[in-house]
């Protein structure tokens, strides 16, 4: 465990609570990324943050962190599963179309993102149904970004969880594959997939000299 | 008239500009995504955030006071038990040795004689036979064992 860790962990015990704030300000916006990709819904991703850190807060003063991974490990883990706990309690009650437990059965693993209505559904929803976006050939960063974006929250949580995952809460392969009990296969997969897929639809629009010239 | 010359030298370069090319278009997206990826709290959840944590320092401390104080009933509880089961027990090895007289040798009787008559019911019921000593013995038995899993929970128990 890193230095910085031990430290916290002993002021946090000891009642400083500035160093649990600390630890928060740190963690909080890497945290509160992948409870959106899960929610998306800014008011209910707060509350399951708020009790997400509560809950580090009492494993910390209870002892109950055992300290064998990172504090930030541990703590996307509890992240994580509160957020799936908050969308499920959410989905008996609202009912929500959106899903996170995609019966598996229906897709062939890794092979989702490649499925023809879907592939259909995220391109459609990057290029067409939105109008802000520009038919014009051109390169423009800014437009990149904004389809980026799109393709982002057109995708199933499977894939952006895991892209959050590794991206942002610079979690290992290992550590996702252990967080969310899937085959390492599946992590490393579904990560390079949901990458391909990004690059392929960029590449419709932009060739790879046009981005180049911008890199 | 020029000289075209092409050295292996060469492919290598392009091959590695290429390379280079595909890791810097794969490098500016993986950009590019994190920057999609990241949302941030609203301005106030950090002061939220503490508001809440102070309150739970408290519940905490709250927590820590019940604890103790529930140890020390539980304690308690738990000597008187093993007290009283040791003074039944020497009493009734006393009874049995002396066979005693008195208000003692009566209580020790009729606690006997209770035991007694549910030794006749077990016999009624299930066809079971246990002397009156056999229960009395079985029943410290049982509260030592109570006794024991109870305080060692309590031990075991990690404290704030």
């Amino acid at each position: 465990m890193p230095e910085y860790d031990i430290e916290i962990i002993k002021k946090i015990k000891s009642g400083d609570t500035d160093a649990f704030t600390e630890l928060a300000n740190n963690l909080k916006d890497k945290a509160f990324s992948l409870i959106m990709k899960i929610l998306k819904n800014k008011e209910d991703s707060e509350d399951t943050l708020q009790e997400s850190f509560l809950k580090l807060y009492k494993a910390i003063i209870e002892n109950k962190f055992e300290q064998k991974s990172k504090i930030s490990t541990y703590f996307f883990s509890i992240v994580y599963n509160t957020a799936v706990d908050k969308y499920k309690k959410l989905k008996s009650k609202r009912f929500s179309i959106i899903s996170i437990d995609v019966d598996d059965s229906t897709f062939e693993e890794g092979d989702d993102l490649m499925k023809k209505y879907f592939e259909t559904e995220i391109e459609k929803n990057v290029y067409e149904e939105r109008h802000e976006i520009s038919t014009d050939k051109s390169f423009n960063s800014a437009e990149l970004e904004k389809i980026i974006s799109l393709y982002l929250n057109s995708i199933p949580e499977q894939y952006s969880v895991i892209l959050n995952m590794f991206y942002i809460n610079d979690l290992s392969h290992e550590e996702i594959s252990e967080i969310l009990k899937l085959p390492l296969g599946t992590v490393k997969n579904r990560l390079f997939r949901a990458k391909a897929k990004l690059k392929e639809i960029i590449l419709k629009k932009y060739s790879e000299e046009e981005i180049l010239q911008y890199v | 008239m020029k000289n075209f010359s092409f050295k292996i030298t060469d492919i290598y370069a392009i091959l590695n500009q290429m390379n280079n090319d595909k890791k810097n278009i794969d490098s500016y997206l993986e950009d590019k995504i994190k920057q999609s990826l990241m949302n941030s709290t609203s301005e106030d959840f950090s002061s939220e955030l503490a508001k809440r944590i102070n309150l739970e320092k408290e519940f905490v401390k709250e927590d820590i006071k019940t604890f103790k104080l529930a140890k020390y009933i539980s304690a308690g509880f738990i000597s008187a038990m093993i007290f009283i089961s040791v003074v039944l027990g020497i009493i009734i090895t006393a009874n049995q040795k002396d066979n005693e007289t008195g208000l003692l040798g009566s209580i020790v009787d009729s606690f006997s004689g209770f035991i007694e008559l549910i030794s006749i019911k077990f016999i009624d019921m299930l066809g079971l036979s246990f002397s009156p000593q056999t229960i009395i013995i079985l029943i410290l038995i049982m509260i030592f064992i109570f006794a024991f899993s109870f305080a060692e929970k309590l031990i075991s128990r990690k404290t704030f």
